[in-house]
């Protein structure tokens, strides 16, 4: 899980921009009207964008952690 | 959820200043699996569109391993998501709430650099400790 003082990136040889948020939590309704409650405590996303190492070369990508 | 994903051009914006990004992506194809991890835990075809807000806080943050090979550079955050879920086969949707009414528990943003790229970063060091 995404906290303090661990490796964040999900992509190894990789240097760029980087966030990463946890335990997203709200409100929503379905389709049948009900009120529901969303996310716990290990419902997180992320972001990496920059140059990472594959294929034995440089490769410029975005990618989400979903 | 928890896999990663390609995002389409365009799908990542930082705003002026760089501490305000905003991640959107529409029809990502995802597998509905409330019941993970079990071994029999029901995987169902899902879409979601989703709108990632992080704003950058003042509080710096650096996380650095130098066993592991990596460095986080930058600084806390504040997170917020909306989203919209569908299931097609069990005619399922879900939408939350406004963005403004999410909140996360951790968010950081800033810069990180690891494996071989890290590797680089230590051995200038020591060639510059050494010359």
């Amino acid at each position: 899980m995404p906290r303090a003082n661990v490796e964040l990136n999900q992509i190894f040889h990789f240097k760029g921009k980087l966030a990463r948020g946890a335990g997203f939590t709200g409100t929503g309704t379905d389709n049948h009207g009900n009120r529901l409650a969303w996310g716990t405590g290990t419902t997180d996303f992320s972001y990496m964008a920059g140059e990472y190492w594959a294929a034995r070369m440089p490769q410029l990508r975005v990618y989400a952690h979903i | 959820m928890y896999w990663v994903v390609p995002v389409p051009d365009g799908g990542l914006a930082f705003s002026p200043d760089g501490r305000t990004a905003t991640l959107v992506m529409k029809n990502v194809p995802i597998v509905d699996q409330p019941m993970w991890p079990s071994v029999d835990a029901l995987a169902t075809p899902a879409f979601m569109d989703f709108r990632l807000v992080l704003r950058q806080g003042s509080a710096p943050e650096i996380y650095e391993d130098a066993s592991r090979w990596y460095r986080f550079t930058g600084f806390k955050a504040a997170a917020q998501l909306e989203a919209a879920v569908r299931v097609p086969s069990i005619g399922f949707e879900f939408k939350t709430d406004a963005i403004e009414t999410s909140s996360a528990n951790f968010a950081v943003m800033g810069e990180e650099i690891n494996g071989k790229y890290y590797g680089q970063l230590l051995t200038k060091a020591g060639r510059q400790a050494v010359g």
